[in-house]
This record gives structure tokens, sequence and C-alpha cells, in this order.
């Protein structure tokens, strides 16, 4: 019994969705394109960047599939087969579900952005108080954003960016130091400036990253959660040198932070 | 209208070769010098390339000074973008749109010819600025560092890009005039081309947009060399203001450069496949809605500048709806190929190499729209993949597309298909090689924009730039192709590929006044698979040709 090739087609294309789909959530979550998860920042940031992997895949797999299937079924096959081909001007079924679809998607994504956003932001990024005083003693609360948790006795360093270094003063020193140390599982709220242009703080393996902006403060928070060394990038073009302006985050138990701090931080 | 042979019987215009050289206001020789002038620009921004890729074969800065480094991807992005991309996609349409319409020139030849003719200049001068020192804050040229010493590259580069500026606002102002009021007799909106909705709507977004841009530039020239301090924070200025402004225009900027690539692929695809482009109202309408939204995206470049939340909240949010009008374009070109009888010819690898490659750019767009994402990518290699892939992997392959589709029009002859397949096989792998790992670059740690990194990153580096020499070779083929053919190629006539947009009706090259008589159009150029006679009697009727339902 033959069965009729709109069968054929049909499971075919079933099968090859649901093949689409289970290798999508595969690579979804087993990528591995990000560095090592050494804050809490980079655990929420990651699993939205794997849930969109997911989706993207999908649509990845689905339209180069459908144009490689289509290469080959459709193609002209030589002498004699000239004339057209099916003069199918649209489908409104169809335009409709591929317009639902996507609005859908792209709506969720951003909900679901926009919930890891409140998590890890938590402050409004954007404080331009150029008050001395502010900066080394306001309250890491004054800047919460409503509906996420308070800060809980954050480590409040500041932060200079010039061309072409970075500097760190911690609270109550009177010189800087080359090296941010940072004790585990404690917030870190950096408040940063630049003497001269602008220069963007980032390190890969915290996802965290902040313009320094002169004229300005801005602030980034963080808490790392894995002991280890990591780089700190400049990540905005400011001159020359802009490529080897780096520095080092180090993060240490309690007790060896403490150590670092009574022999450096003077 | 009045033409300048009609005025001055007495200047006959030089003939061969030389025509292209001198001025013309005939929109073919403009298109054709645009075309070229562009593609010359485009071999220079691409040399700055292999500069750049040849530095970063290894992990130290090496290869060049580190201060010359930051002036060659300057100028390489400034070139591909002012000198490359937008005036060789307003060259085409210089060509095509007038045919397209039914027309015999465009509305302003003058302005036209003037439009072009600015073109030559500002290149020139954004060349010589090498002799003293280019520009090295970036193509995007933030304030403070590009209002610092040495001064001189910087005040070139925005002399260069207010004049490239300029020309783009007249060509502009030409097709908007000339789409608008100049369609032959039958030509409702709903019946033009694609390809002439695309610069259309480009056209509306340049002259809303550029102005901003020349603005910014402008301040940023007071800041830089007369002590005014829009945008310097020592004298009071926020360097953000110029962020905000130059973006205002460069978000919308890369639709200018993107919609009219579209709009080829969408009239390339279906004289490939022998079909009506699917969905055609669809896709005229998500250029529109394309173009509207692309207005309100511009500070997802700028979630780290200290933007405060709910801004970026918004911004976020817009930059991911302009996601769905993108997608039915997408899914239109697919659906173009269902049932299609498709012939590979270079045009049409070159089209479907868009519509795969455009994806992964448009995919990785989505992912930088989402702010928490965005915090760890943005500045860094992810943002130069995506870029690429929209920028070279869209624009570059479509316009690729074009030259294979329609230079046996401009020329009367075809372009060698052998050849055009091989330059299609190496640029189709050598971009892949040069720039999908640079997705893992940026998301593993690597910045962007510098001449040392960390040596984890080298093994991917090596590839990286491998696969940029490659696209640089893959180049030959394509320019031995274009100069040998122009004079030896096969005889095109007037419909080589059996196409049924107006160019098609009328010679190759086409005549100076474009058409004998004026032609009557009853739909858009679609309608493969019928005959004309029914196309007639569905216009008379107010019915409909073809099937407008899948399945059987």
């Amino acid at each position: 019994m033959r069965v009729s090739n709109t069968i054929l087609n049909k499971s075919g294309f079933i099968l090859g969705g649901i093949i689409i789909l289970l290798a999508s959530f595969w690579y979804g979550f087993n990528n591995g394109l990000m560095p090592k998860e050494a804050s809490v920042q980079a655990g929420l940031i990651d699993t939205l960047f794997n849930s969109m992997m997911v989706v993207a895949t999908v649509i990845f797999l689905g339209v180069q599939g459908m144009l490689i299937y289509s290469m080959i079924r459709f193609r002209h096959r030589g002498e004699g087969d000239d004339g057209d081909g099916v003069p199918l001007y649209g489908d409104p079924g169809l335009e409709i579900f591929w317009t639902a679809i996507p609005t859908v998607l792209v709506l969720w994504l951003s909900i679901y952005s926009f919930n890891v956003s409140q998590r890890i932001a938590g402050s409004d990024p954007s404080i331009h108080h150029n008050n001395q005083n502010y900066i080394e003693n306001a309250p890491a609360a004054a800047l919460t954003l409503p509906g996420s948790r308070p800060l809980v006795n954050p480590l409040i360093v500041k932060v200079k960016a010039q061309q072409f270094g970075w500097s760190y003063t911690y609270p109550g020193a009177k010189e800087e130091v080359g090296e941010l140390h940072m004790p585990l599982g404690r917030e870190v709220v950096l408040r940063m400036q630049s003497v001269d242009v602008i220069h963007g703080f980032w390190v890969p393996d915290f996802r965290m990253k902040q313009d320094v902006i002169p004229g300005q403060t801005t602030e980034l928070r963080f808490t790392p959660i894995r002991v280890g060394e990591y780089t700190i990038n400049c990540t905005e073009l400011c001159g020359a040198y802009h490529g080897v302006m780096r520095s080092l985050a180090v993060v240490q138990e309690p007790k060896a932070y403490q150590a670092w701090i009574k022999e450096n931080v003077k | 209208m009045v033409d300048a042979l009609q005025r001055f019987p007495e200047m006959e215009p030089p003939t061969g070769w030389r025509t292209y050289f001198s001025f013309s206001t005939d929109h073919k020789v403009i298109g054709i010098q645009y075309l070229v002038t562009t593609f010359f620009f485009y071999m220079i921004g691409g040399f700055l390339a292999m500069l750049i890729r040849a530095e970063l074969l290894t992990p130290a800065s090496d290869f060049v000074d580190p201060a010359v480094y930051n002036s060659l991807f300057t100028i390489h992005a400034t070139i591909m973008i002012f000198l490359w991309i937008i005036p060789a996609l307003a060259g085409f349409g210089n060509y095509l749109v007038p045919l397209m319409i039914g027309a015999r020139d465009m509305a302003f030849p003058r302005l036209n010819a003037l439009s072009f003719w600015l073109i030559p200049p500002g290149g020139i001068l954004l060349m010589s600025s090498f002799f003293w020192g280019a520009a090295g804050a970036g193509w995007t040229s933030y304030p403070p560092l590009s209002i610092q010493d040495p001064k001189i590259g910087e005040a070139i580069w925005i002399s260069s890009v207010a004049i490239l500026g300029t020309s783009s606002i007249m060509a502009a102002l030409n097709f908007f005039t000339t789409i608008l009021k100049m369609r032959t007799k039958g030509m409702d909106l709903f019946r033009m081309p694609l390809f002439v909705w695309s610069i259309l709507v480009a056209s509306g977004i340049t002259l809303l947009g550029t102005p901003v841009l020349t603005g910014a530039v402008i301040l940023l020239g007071f800041d830089l060399l007369v002590g005014t301090s829009f945008f310097n924070p020592t004298g009071g200025g926020n360097p953000v203001v110029y962020q905000h402004m130059f973006w205002f225009y460069s978000h919308p900027a890369v639709y200018i450069m993107v919609l009219p690539a579209m709009g080829m692929i969408s009239e390339i695809l279906p004289i490939f496949a022998r079909k009506p482009i699917f969905g055609y109202r669809a896709i005229a309408i998500s250029s529109i809605s394309i173009s509207v939204l692309g207005f309100v995206v511009w500070a997802h470049h700028m979630f780290t500048s200290g933007t405060p939340e709910w801004m970026r909240m918004f911004f976020m949010i817009t930059s991911m709806v302009i996601a769905v009008p993108t997608g039915i374009k997408v899914f239109s070109w697919v659906a173009t190929l269902w049932g299609g009888k498709i012939r590979f010819t270079s045009a049409m690898l070159f089209a479907l190499g868009f519509v795969s490659l455009f994806v992964i750019g448009g995919l990785s767009g989505i992912v930088l729209a989402s702010v928490p994402v965005n915090i760890h990518v943005h500045n860094t290699y992810f943002v130069v993949a995506h870029l690429h892939y929209v920028l070279f992997g869209g624009s570059v392959f479509a316009i690729y597309s074009g030259f294979y589709c329609w230079f046996p029009k401009m020329t009367g002859r075809l372009l060698n298909e052998f050849w055009g397949k091989i330059h299609f096989f190496l640029t189709f792998v050598g971009f892949n090689l040069c720039f999908l790992p640079m997705h893992t670059l940026g998301l593993q740690g690597m910045p962007r924009r510098v001449a040392d990194y960390d040596p984890q990153f080298t093994n991917l580096n090596v590839i990286v730039s491998l696969g940029g020499f490659l696209l640089g070779i893959s180049t030959l083929p394509f320019i031995v192709n274009v100069v040998w053919s122009w004079s030896k190629g096969k005889e095109a006539g007037p419909n080589p590929w059996n196409a049924l947009s107006l160019e098609w009706a009328t010679s190759s090259p086409p005549p100076v006044e474009n058409f004998e008589k004026l032609p009557v159009v009853y739909a858009p150029p679609y309608w493969y698979g019928s005959t004309l006679e029914e196309v007639k009697k569905a216009a008379l009727t107010g019915g409909r040709v073809g099937k407008h339902r899948a399945g059987n």
C-alpha cells in the first residue's frame, strides 16, 4: 500500500519539527558559550541567555532547514522544466500565524528580561552626583529601585578610570590600590568616575558592565560567588592603549580578604 | 520636464567610457557612476579590514602602532557605511527606480548629478586624513575622546561625514519626489515593485534622520576646534547627549542600509523561483513599520551609558518589537521559494545567501535587545559579529546579487556564471569563517576595538583572520568577471531572465529616455504563472489572479 505523498510530507515536517525542538532545547542549555559563572548576576543572565538560545536555535534550524529543503525539492529540473511555479500570492492564515507567534515570543522575552533586569540592577545606574560626600557616604539603599531587594552591608569601592589604568579606593582608605579584591559572597557596589574620557568597566565572568563617564558618577553592583582571579576589561574605546587597559579582580575567602586589606589598604 | 539635451542641443555628451567620468544628468549614467565609485571605496575599506585582521593574528599589539590601529577600524567602518553601502544602494536606486516606475528620469536630474559628485571629494578628503593622522575614535566618534588631541584627523572626519550626509539627503529628496509623483499610468502605490517601496521608505528615514547626525557632528566640531562645551564635561557639557544625537540617526541608518537591500531580494527571489513574491502587501507595510519603529530604538546602543532603568526598559521593548515586521519579511521570502522552479544563478545564490545569513544577524540582534544580556555583550566581538551578519551577510550579499541580476540590463552583457558561482562560494565560506567565531569571542570575554587581547582567544582569532583573508581573495573573481564581461560577455538582450518589472521591457542598455512609449501597468510585477491577459482582466474587473491560500 503506497502512502500518499502528502501524508509522508506532513509527517516528515512534524518529525522534523520535533527534532528541531529537541535539538534546540539541548543546545540552548548546553551551548557552553558563556564563561564561568562567578556572580549571582551571571547565573540569572545565563539562564535568560540560554532560553533565548533555545528560541534562536529553533528559528535558525527552521529557516535554514526550509531554505535547504526548498532548494532541493523546488529546483528547476533541467531542459523541459520551463514554465513558472505555483502562482501563490499569500495565505492569510499563515501570515497571521507568523506574525502572532513572534509577537508572543517577543513579549515573553521582554517580560522575562525585565524581571531579570530588576533582579540584577537593583540600583539605577544613572546616578549623576559628583558630590564627594555622597559618593563615599550615601547608604546604598538610597539607590535601590522599587521592587528589588535592599542591599545588606555592601562593600562600597570607589573606582577611578583614566587613560590607561584602573585604581580603587576602599572605605576609609587614603591611598588607591591597583587591584580589586572582594570577599566571597558579599555584595559589592562600585562607584566609578573617570578623569578624562569615557571608559567601560567589565568583568566577563561576573557579566556586569558599566561605562565610566567623566562629569558623572556611575554605579555597578554585583555579588561574587566564586573564589578566583578575573580580568577587568575596559570596554569603551579610550585611546591608543584601550586594549591593554586591563585590571585584576580577585575574589577571596573572607579571612584571606581581611589579610589582604590589612596588608595593602592604607 | 525639460532635460539638458533639449535645452542645449549643441552639447553632445561624451561617448563610451568617457561618459562615466564626466558630468551627466542621465540617471543611468549616474547610477553606474555611483556603483563603480562605491565599489572602489569598498576595496579600500576591505583593505583596511585586512590590516586589522593581520594585527589580530597574534594577541600582542605588534603589527601597527596602536594609535594607527584605532584609525584603521575607524576609517574602515566610516568608509563601509558612508562610502559603500549607503551610496551603493542609492546607485541601484538611481539606476532602477525611474525604469521600474516607467519614468524617463528622476524628478531632479541636476540635483541627482550633484548628489553623486559629492561622493568622490568626500571620500578623497577622508582618505587624505591618513597623511596627517586619521581619526581614531571609532566611527561613533564619542567625545571626550574624539575632541582630544591630535585634532586634525577628527576635523577631516567631521567634514567628510557632513559632505557625504548632504549627498545622501539630496538623493533621498530626489527619490521621494520621483516615486510619489512620476509613476507611470496604472501604477498605484500597491502596484509598485517592492524595491521601489524600499527606496521610498529609506529616503523618508534619510530625510528625517541625517540632519540630526549633521547637527551632532557640527556641535562636536565646535567643541573640537572652537572650545565650546556641548559635550565636554570640563566645561559643563554632557558626553551622553552626543550619544543620543548620534544614535538617533545612526540606528535608523542601519535601516537605510538594509531596506533597499531587502527590496532587491524581494525582486530577485521571484525572478529565479518563477513565482510571485509571497505576501507583497505585508512586505510593503512591514517596511513602513520598520522605518517608524526604527526611530524609537536608538538607545539600545546606550544600555551601559548610565541610561536610567526606565529608559532601558522602553528601548528594550521597542527593539524587541521591531523583530516582528523583520520576521514577516524573512518568512515571506522563504515562502516565496515554496512550489517554485528555482534556478541557481549567481544572483539567486547570493539572494539565498542573504536570507540565510540575515536571519542569523537578526537573531543575534534579539539577544542584544535584552538589557541583562546586553550588559554582558555590549562593546564586545558579539556586536561585531551581529553587525557584520546583517550588513555584510545582509546588505553586501544583496548588492552582489543585484550586480549579477542587473549588470546585463546596464551593460547589455551577461556576467560569467561559472566565475559567479566561484565568487559566491568563496564569499560564503570566507564570511562564515570570519564572522561566526566572533559570537563566541564576544561571549567569552573579548572586547571590541582592541589590538591586544587575552592569549586564550588566539585560536579563534586566527580562524577569523584566515576567513577575512579569504574574503579579500573572494573579490578577485568578481572584479575580473566585471571587467572582462563589460566588453566581452555574452549579449543579454532586453530580458535574459524573463522577468516582469518594467526595466526588462526595454533594451539592454535602455535608450537615453528609457522607453519608446511609456508603459501602462495593471499589477505589481510578480504575476508569474499567469498571462498578461488574465492580469489585465483581473485589474479591470477588480478580481485577482492566482492562489491566495496555500494547500491544494
